[in-house]
């Protein structure tokens, strides 16, 4: 049996490739506060500045052995760059930014300049890439892979000008919600593609609060927006919706994306498998509450090799980690996914 | 139509506009209401609510998204502003105080104020101190203004320790009060590790806990 590379098993696998065993990377990863420690790399400065952000985003896979590295993890990066107020936390090692104010008055008020990429935290992200970049290339051979995550149209769209007016946009006013989406699209091709230039090796775009629209509206109005995004970024790509999307679900096929990284129990494997399985990669989905902040170790082990059993294509938290996850859990996903090979290999 | 057919109608009419979201239609047919002389209390209950509660099922069964469930709310709010000042005697008639707010670090709203409109449907006293609300904000308000229960709501797994730390500071200075959480990211489990009295999974639900919890605090103070 070939074994192949952590980065080529995630390639491969996105690729719809068969491996021959399960992979081993484990693509979306918050980091913990266990890492922060050993890491030297605390909240907010680790969110803002290059170096502690890369040691940090390292820590996944040199602490949480999950053979792959995901940054950035805060959700307001972009917001904050468009111009939302963003407060952090000085004396809470663990708490991310806050998003405390909206950007704009008006979907068709939103705009931002050729300067963009310059602003707030994105340099930071970029410099952080290269630096994991390099690191990677010097340690590990260049075999582990670089996981870039951006946040989605809708839930960009959503802050910048209030989530309320947003989702009555979508009912109310469809062309005020394009409008607002349209730009913001521009926004991740020009970040994520970045982020690819300075080290990613694949795009994740988490939309959480698509979550909140109905399959209907999920299809007509946002599936094109993310058929335009995948359009315009080369790399392989995975979308994290959290919650109950076991309706929507049905028309990711149909928006470029080449994995979807559900969140188990808000839609069950099972279902999923039978509804889009054999078009999408199905990726997770380890509940990061019940399991791997109030699990045990062996609970963690239990439900990793019970999603594989039931045909999740790669494994990952279900959604961000909560910061207090003891590293013991963090490390168990990765021994569920040894165990599993091993025992295949010994049959 | 026998008066009380007619009264029938108009209340289910009064439930349809709000689960149609017909904002046009809703203050007519309040003001229909009034003229039949149906009791105010009445139509909230058994107009508006009932058309709420019928919204969160269409939630629960995803037919309906956060776009409708806001734009519900909205008629169910406009009726409110209506017919509250007619309601006759008290409108806190559960007799409790209910101090809510989405605990810090989370500033997602839509939940907890959906919660909010139903407990003050359901005859509770709700004080609403918003989101990202902080342990001393809830102790400040609950010192100056006093309370029976709080409600606490996290959507996120990474605010989850501001729920505790929330509800050990309340503890810290107060003995009587009851805890009410829910929000997508809290399990039954974690609100019983959390220390939480009551846990709700949606808007219908936290009403009814509610209510139960409400009944204690009653009889602790009868015993």
């Amino acid at each position: 049996m070939t074994i192949y590379s952590p980065k080529e098993e995630l390639l491969k696998t996105l690729r719809g490739e068969k491996i021959g065993y399960f992979p081993r990377c484990i693509p979306l990863f918050t980091p913990v506060v266990d890492m922060m420690k050993a890491k030297d790399a605390y909240f907010p400065d680790a969110n803002y500045h290059a170096k502690p952000m890369a040691r940090l985003a390292l820590a996944a896979h040199e602490m949480g052995n999950w053979n792959s590295v995901m940054l950035p993890w805060a959700s307001t990066v972009e917001m904050e760059a468009l111009g939302c107020e963003v407060v952090n936390k000085v004396d809470d090692i663990a708490a991310y930014p806050q998003f405390k104010k909206k950007a704009f008055d008006d979907a068709y008020d939103i705009k931002f300049g050729k300067d963009i990429l310059k602003k707030g935290s994105f340099p930071a992200v970029f410099e952080a890439t290269k630096i994991v970049r390099d690191t990677i290339e010097d340690k590990y051979n260049g075999t582990i892979p670089i996981v870039s995550m951006f946040q989605g149209p809708f839930t960009i769209a959503s802050y910048i000008i209030g989530v309320n007016d947003m989702f009555k946009h979508m009912i109310r006013d469809i062309k005020r919600a394009e409008k607002a989406l349209d730009i913001v699209s521009d926004l991740n091709i020009l970040y994520g593609n970045k982020m690819l230039e300075c080290g990613g090796d694949i795009i994740v775009m988490s939309d959480p609060a698509a979550e909140g629209l109905t399959d209907k509206q999920f299809k007509n109005i946002l599936i094109p927006v993310y058929r335009k995004i995948t359009s315009s970024i080369k790399n392989k790509k995975i979308t994290h919706i959290c919650g109950r999307t076991g309706k929507i679900a049905q028309h990711l096929p149909e928006s470029g994306f080449d994995g979807f990284s559900f969140d188990y129990p808000g839609v069950s494997i099972d279902s999923l498998k039978e509804t889009i399985g054999d078009k999408i990669i199905l990726i997770g989905s380890v509940p990061t509450v019940t399991h791997m902040l109030e699990g045990s170790r062996e609970d963690v082990i239990d439900i990793s090799l019970k999603m594989i059993e039931k045909g999740a294509d790669i494994l990952s938290p279900s959604c961000g980690l909560p910061q207090y996850t003891p590293i013991e859990n963090v490390r168990a996903i990765a021994e569920a996914i040894r165990q599993w090979n091993s025992k295949k290999e010994s049959m | 139509m026998s008066d009380e057919n007619k009264a029938e109608e108009i209340l289910t009419r009064i439930a349809d506009i709000v689960i149609k979201y017909d904002e046009e239609s809703i203050d007519a047919a309040c003001k229909e209401a009034f003229d039949a002389g149906i009791d105010p209390n009445d139509v909230i209950l058994y107009g508006l609510a009932r058309g709420m509660q019928r919204v969160g099922i269409l939630y629960d069964g995803q037919e309906y998204g956060i776009p409708e469930v806001l734009l519900c709310a909205d008629v169910l709010n406009r009726g409110m502003n209506i017919l509250k000042p007619h309601v006759k005697g008290s409108a806190n008639s559960m007799n409790c105080k209910i101090v809510i707010g989405t605990v810090e670090g989370d500033i997602h709203s839509i939940g907890k104020n959906i919660v909010k409109l139903m407990l003050e449907v359901g005859g509770f006293e709700v004080v609403d101190l918003g989101e990202d609300v902080t342990p001393d904000h809830f102790v400040t308000e609950l010192k100056k203004n006093s309370g029976d229960i709080v409600a606490l709501s996290t959507m996120m797994t990474t605010t989850l320790m501001s729920m505790k730390k929330i509800i050990d500071e309340v503890n810290q200075n107060f003995t009587e009060i009851l805890f009410l959480v829910g929000g997508a990211s809290v399990t039954r489990d974690t609100a019983d590790k959390l220390g939480a009295d009551g846990f709700a999974v949606n808007a219908t639900e936290a009403v009814e806990e509610a209510k139960k919890m409400a009944l204690t605090i009653t009889r602790e103070q009868h015993l």
